[in-house]
C-alpha cells in the first residue's frame, strides 16, 4: 500500500514541478479535445456586430433599470471593474457583440427619453437569445471561462445526471442577482425543491433531517455539480456521507454488520421516514427480513409468553445496542452486537 | 496524545494559510484600490416566546425556553474587498451563520456554523410485567435526552496572481453534547436484564483538507490530503457486572464502546477541458482508517473515470466507472479485560470487498422538444474470504437498465416518463430484490399564467425468491420462501394566484410501501432439528398522507401575511401469524400538524415589524407516549440598510 502512495506522490510532484518550467503562457489556455462546434457557434452571437463595451451597454442603455443594480452587485458586476482585481467579464461576454443592439442610440437619447418618463429599448433581439439556448449551450456559455481556471467543483459535472438531464447552470444561478452567484445553503432548499417536490414532502414526514427547521440544507449531503457517486452525493458514498455528521458509526469496528454498514439506505431513508430514526421499517421486521426471529417456544414444545415475546420483539436495538458495530463480544464470545 | 497531534498538525497548517495569506495578496498589489460600494441588507431584534411545557414529539428540534432573537443578512463590495454574513440566533444552542470575505480573485473565505438541540425520545420499555428469565432496569427514568449538535465549515482559498494555481485549506468541525439514552443487555438467555441508562457524551470530531489545485494546459489537476479524527471524549466505555454466560466468569467487563477514530486520505483529480465535445475525469482516492480502540485498520482504494462526448448536439454518450476496494485488517485473537479476568476469543473476519461499477448513457433528441435518456449499468461486488459468513455470498451482480423520456409538447406542458428495470444475481440480503421494475411520470402544467398544477408518481414492484436465513439452532443455511414489495409514492399540488395580491398553494402527497415476506422464527421441534417457523408471507405496510396549504396575501404594499399548515397522518401495521400477540408491538398510527402564520408591515425609514405564530401537535394514537404540542411566538423589529 505505502508502494503504491509512494508512487502516487511521485507523479504528483513530478507534474507540479514540470508545469512553470513548461512556462506559465503556454499553459494558460483551455485546450479542449474536441470542440463543440454547433455550440459554440450558438454562443458566438451576431457576426455582423461588433464588440461596443460595457460603458455603452448597461451604464447608457439600462442605467436606469433595476438590473443595473443587480448586476453592479454581483460577482460578474464586481468583474466589470479594473479595480476588482479579477479576470475581466463584462455584457458582451456571454450576450455576444452588442453593437447592433445600441444602433441609433445616444446617451444624450436616453437621457432624453428619461427625463420624458420614457424607457429606452434596445434591439436586444440582435444578441444571444440565451434563454432559448439548448442546456448544454448555456452550460457552455459559463463553461468557457470556467474550464481553464482549475473550477474543481465541476470535476464530475460533464457525465453527471444533471448535464445528461439538460440541467443547465442557468437553472440554478442567476448571473445578474447574486454577489457571488454562490447559491446560499438556506436558498439551495428552495432552489432543489423547485425540480424535486417529491423530496421536499419526505421532510414532512415524522421523522426528519431539520430541513425545515433551516438547520441542514440539501448541499450538506448533495452537490448539485455532480460526485463521484451516484444521486449528486457531496461525499464519495453514502457511508462517508453521513458520517460527516454521524462520525459514531464511522468504524471500521472488530465486529462490523457484514457489509451492510457501507450503505446506510440499507437500513435509513435520509429525507424522511414514519419509523423514527429513518428508519426504511419499523423494528422488529426491520431486522426480521434478514435475521431469523428469536425462538418463539420453549424446548418442551409450548409458546413462550406474550411477556417474553414482547421483550424479544419490540425493539431488537434495546439488546442489540451496537447494530452498528462493535469492539467488544457478547457474552458468546461472538460479535452479536450486544455488548 | 492524539489531540496534541491534531493540534500541532492544525497549527502547521495554520501558519502555512497565514504565509501564503500574507505573501499572495502582497503579490497583487498594484494599487490602492478606493472602496465603492457600501453595505446592503437588514438586520433583526426580536424576542421568541416559546411555550413547551408538554411538547413531546412536537418539539423535536426545539431547545426549550424563550429567547432573545437576532440575525442579519449583508453584503458589501468596498472594492477590492467582498464580504457576505447571513446569521441567524434563535436561541443558545439553535443558530445559523454564513460568513464570506473574498479580496480581489486572490483570497476567497467562507465559514458555515450550524447549532441546533435534538430533543431525543426517552423509550420506555413499558411492559406489563416481566417474565421470569428477564428483568428491566432504567437507572434514570426521569431524565430528558438531547444532543447539542454544532457544526463548522471553515474554507480557505488562496489563488495565485494572474495563473489559476489554488491552495485551499477547509476544517469541519463537528460537536455532539448532551444526554442520550443508552440500552443495553447484561446477561443472557435465561438470566436477561434489560437496562438502560443516561449516557453523557461529548463527542468532537475535526476533517481537516488541504489541497491544491491548477490549470495545466490540456488539463486540469487537483490534489489533496484530508485528516480526520473522531474524539469520543470521556466515557467512550461503560463497565457493567455480567453475570456468568456460556462459560465466561461472572465478572465487570467493558461494553457499548464508542471508539476513538481516525483516518487519512490522499486524492487526485484530474480531467481535461470542460468545453470539449469529449470531456474526461478521472479520480484516484486511497483512504486509511483506524479504529484506536480495537485496532482494526481498513484500507480503501477509489477510483473513477468519466467520460462525456457530443458527437452530435442531438446525440451525448455517457461513460461511467468506479471503482471501490476496501480491506479489512483486524486481529484473530480478542482479548477481553474484565476486572478480575482476561479471556481470549478467536474474532470472525470482517467482509473485504472490491465493488466495479460500469454505466453507459446515451441521450438523443430527435425534436427540439423531446428529449430521450437510455442508460445500463453494471455493478459487481466481489467479496473476500467469506467461508465464516453463512449467508453472503462470494458475488453479486447487478444489471440496471433506464429509459426515459421527457417532453415539451407545448409552452406550458411539461412531462417526464421514466422506466427503471433492475435485474440482481446472487443477491446478498432478504431486502435486496432480484428483480424489480420501476414507473415514474411526472408532469407540470400551466394552462393560464396565474395557474400552476404539478403531479409526480412514483410505483416500484420488487420480486424476490430464496431468501437465505441462518437457522439459530442448527447454524444452518435455510434458502427458500420470497418477497414481494410495492411502494406507491404521489405528490401533487396546484398553486393558483387568485389575485395580483394573494397566492394559493395546496398539496397532497401519499406514500405507500407494501411488503409480504416469508419470514423465519427459530423454533424448538419434537425431534430436536430445531426446523424454524415460517410464517409465509407476512404483511408488512407503512403509509403517509401528508396535506399542506400555504397562502401568500399583499393587501398593501408595505403588509405582507403568508400562512402555512401541514398535516400529516402516518400509519402503519406489521401483522405476522405466529400465534403470539407481535403485532401489537409494531403498530404505527400517528398524526402532526404544522402551523404558521407571519404577518411582516413596513415602517417609515426603512423599520419593518413582523409576528409570527407557529405551532406544531403531535398526537400517536397508539400510544401517548410522545404526544405534545409546541407553540412558538417571535416578534421581530427589522431595519434594512
Amino acid at each position: 500500500m505505502s508502494f503504491r502512495i509512494s508512487v502516487l506522490l511521485s507523479i504528483l510532484t513530478s507534474v507540479f514541478c514540470l508545469f512553470p518550467a513548461a512556462g506559465c503562457n503556454s499553459l494558460k489556455g483551455s485546450k479542449p479535445i474536441a470542440p463543440i462546434r454547433e455550440y459554440e457557434k450558438m454562443i458566438v452571437g451576431n457576426l455582423e456586430a461588433d464588440y461596443v463595451g460595457t460603458r455603452n451597454c448597461l451604464a447608457a442603455c439600462h442605467e436606469h433599470d433595476r438590473l443595473r443594480q443587480y448586476f453592479d452587485a454581483s460577482t460578474m458586476g464586481v468583474q466589470l471593474r479594473k479595480e476588482s482585481g479579477m479576470p475581466l467579464v463584462d455584457c458582451e461576454s456571454c450576450h455576444g457583440p452588442g453593437s447592433l443592439a445600441i444602433q441609433g442610440l445616444t446617451p444624450e437619447l436616453v437621457e432624453q427619453n428619461a427625463r420624458l418618463g420614457m424607457k429606452t429599448a434596445c434591439d436586444f433581439k440582435t444578441l444571444i437569445d440565451l434563454k432559448n439556448l439548448p442546456a448544454p449551450a448555456q452550460s457552455l456559455t459559463c463553461l468557457k471561462c470556467h474550464s481553464a481556471n482549475a473550477t474543481f467543483n465541476l470535476h464530475n459535472w460533464n457525465a453527471g445526471s444533471h448535464a445528461m438531464n439538460e440541467v443547465s447552470c442557468f437553472d440554478c444561478h442567476d448571473v445578474h442577482a447574486s454577489p457571488d452567484l454562490k447559491v446560499t445553503p438556506k436558498a439551495s432548499d428552495r432552489l432543489c425543491f423547485t425540480c424535486h417536490q417529491s423530496a421536499q414532502a419526505e421532510f414532512a414526514l415524522v421523522s426528519h433531517h431539520p430541513l425545515r427547521e433551516g438547520r441542514i440544507f440539501c448541499v450538506d449531503c448533495h452537490d448539485p455539480h455532480g460526485g463521484f457517486s451516484g444521486s449528486h452525493l457531496k461525499m464519495d458514498d453514502v457511508k462517508e456521507t453521513c458520517i460527516q455528521c454521524h462520525p459514531d458509526k464511522r468504524g471500521p469496528f472488530l465486529y462490523g454488520h457484514a457489509d451492510v454498514v457501507e450503505d446506510c439506505l440499507n437500513c435509513h431513508t435520509p429525507h424522511g421516514s414514519i419509523n423514527s430514526p429513518l428508519l426504511s421499517a419499523r423494528e422488529p421486521f426491520l431486522c426480521l427480513q434478514c435475521h431469523q426471529g428469536h425462538f418463539i417456544n420453549r424446548p418442551d414444545g409450548t409458546p413462550i409468553s406474550p411477556a417474553s415475546a414482547r421483550a424479544m420483539y419490540t425493539r431488537c436495538s434495546d439488546c442489540h445496542s451496537r447494530i452498528h458495530g462493535s469492539d467488544t463480544p457478547s457474552a458468546s464470545g461472538q460479535g452479536r452486537f450486544t455488548q | 496524545m492524539r489531540s496534541c497531534t491534531l493540534s500541532a498538525r492544525l497549527l502547521k497548517v495554520g501558519w502555512l494559510c497565514l504565509l501564503l495569506g500574507v505573501a499572495l495578496p502582497a503579490a497583487g498589489r498594484a494599487e490602492k484600490l478606493p472602496a465603492d460600494a457600501t453595505a446592503e441588507g437588514s438586520f433583526y431584534l426580536g424576542y421568541r416566546w416559546v411555550v413547551d411545557d408538554d411538547t413531546g414529539k412536537a418539539a423535536e428540534f426545539q431547545y426549550p425556553g424563550s429567547s432573545l432573537t437576532l440575525g442579519i443578512d449583508t453584503l458589501a463590495c468596498p472594492l477590492p474587498h467582498r464580504y457576505h454574513l447571513h446569521a441567524e440566533y434563535r436561541n443558545e444552542k439553535d443558530w445559523y451563520m454564513d460568513a464570506g470575505y473574498a479580496y480581489k480573485d486572490l483570497l476567497m473565505f467562507r465559514d458555515l456554523l450550524v447549532g441546533v438541540r435534538h430533543n431525543l425520545d426517552h423509550y420506555d420499555y413499558l411492559l406489563p410485567g416481566a417474565p421470569p428469565s428477564l428483568s428491566y432496569n432504567d437507572r434514570n427514568p426521569d431524565d430528558d435526552y438531547f444532543v447539542d449538535f454544532a457544526s463548522n465549515l471553515f474554507f480557505l482559498r488562496l489563488k495565485a496572481p494572474d495563473f489559476p494555481l489554488h491552495t485551499f485549506l477547509k476544517h469541519r468541525r463537528v460537536q455532539r453534547d448532551g444526554d442520550i439514552q443508552q440500552r443495553f443487555l447484561l446477561g443472557s438467555f435465561g438470566n436477561l436484564s434489560m437496562t438502560s441508562e443516561t449516557r453523557a457524551i461529548d463527542w468532537v470530531a475535526d476533517t481537516v483538507t488541504l489541497g491544491a489545485n491548477s490549470h495545466l494546459g490540456p488539463v486540469e489537476m487537483e490534489y489533496q490530503y484530508e485528516y480526520s479524527e473522531f474524539d469520543p471524549g470521556g466515557g467512550s466505555v461503560l463497565d457493567d457486572s455480567y453475570p456468568a454466560a456460556f462459560g465466561r466468569p461472572a465478572d465487570i467487563y467493558p461494553h457499548d464502546v464508542v471508539p476513538e477514530t481516525e483516518s487519512t486520505a490522499n486524492t487526485l483529480k484530474m480531467h481535461t477541458s470542460y468545453t470539449g465535445g469529449v470531456v474526461g475525469a478521472a479520480t484516484l482516492s486511497n483512504l486509511e482508517e483506524k479504529n484506536n480502540y480495537s485496532g482494526t485498520e481498513a484500507g480503501i482504494w477509489k477510483g473513477a473515470v468519466d467520460f462525456r462526448w457530443l458527437p452530435d448536439p442531438v446525440i451525448g454518450l455517457f461513460f461511467k466507472y468506479r471503482h471501490k476496494d476496501l480491506d479489512l485488517d483486524q486481529t484473530d485473537m480478542l482479548r477481553l479485560i474484565g476486572a478480575a479476568n482476561i479471556l481470549t476469543y478467536p474474532v470472525r473476519q470482517g467482509v473485504s470487498y472490491d465493488k466495479d461499477q460500469f454505466s453507459l448513457a446515451a441521450r438523443y433528441k430527435p425534436l427540439k422538444r423531446l428529449t430521450l435518456l437510455s442508460s445500463y449499468e453494471f455493478a459487481t461486488i466481489e467479496r473476500k474470504d467469506v467461508d465464516d459468513w453463512e449467508v453472503l455470498p462470494e458475488g453479486t451482480d447487478t444489471h440496471t437498465l433506464n429509459l426515459t423520456a421527457q417532453t415539451r409538447p407545448f409552452a406550458s406542458l411539461k412531462l417526464k416518463g421514466q422506466y427503471e428495470y433492475k435485474s440482481v444475481d446472487d443477491p446478498a440480503y432478504n431486502t435486496e430484490p432480484e428483480q424489480s421494475n420501476q414507473l415514474r411520470l411526472n408532469a407540470t402544467y400551466t394552462p393560464l399564467p396565474w395557474l400552476t398544477a404539478f403531479v409526480d408518481y412514483v410505483l416500484t414492484e420488487t420480486e424476490r425468491e430464496d431468501l437465505r436465513y441462518l437457522n439459530a439452532l442448527s447454524r444452518v443455511l435455510l434458502e427458500g420462501g420470497g418477497r414481494d414489495g410495492r411502494s406507491d409514492r404521489l405528490t401533487a399540488s396546484l398553486s393558483c394566484s387568485v389575485s395580483e395580491k394573494a397566492t394559493i398553494t395546496g398539496s397532497w402527497t401519499y406514500s405507500r410501501w407494501d411488503v409480504e415476506q416469508d419470514l423465519s422464527f427459530a423454533q424448538w421441534s419434537g425431534t430436536g432439528t430445531g426446523l424454524p417457523f415460517i410464517d409465509f408471507g407476512s404483511p408488512y405496510s407503512d403509509q403517509a398522507n401528508s396535506f399542506s396549504l400555504s397562502f401568500q396575501y399583499v393587501p398593501r404594499e408595505d403588509i405582507t401575511l403568508t400562512s402555512e399548515v401541514v398535516h400529516t397522518l402516518s400509519s402503519g401495521e406489521f401483522t405476522p401469524d405466529t400465534g403470539l400477540p407481535l403485532a401489537s408491538f409494531s403498530t404505527m398510527d400517528a398524526t402532526e400538524t404544522l402551523f404558521s402564520v407571519e404577518l411582516a408591515k413596513k415602517m417609515p425609514r426603512n423599520w419593518e415589524v413582523g409576528l409570527r405564530f407557529y405551532s406544531d401537535t403531535y398526537d400517536d394514537e397508539s400510544g401517548a407516549v410522545l404526544d405534545g404540542e409546541l407553540f412558538v411566538t417571535t416578534l421581530t423589529l427589522k431595519r434594512y440598510f
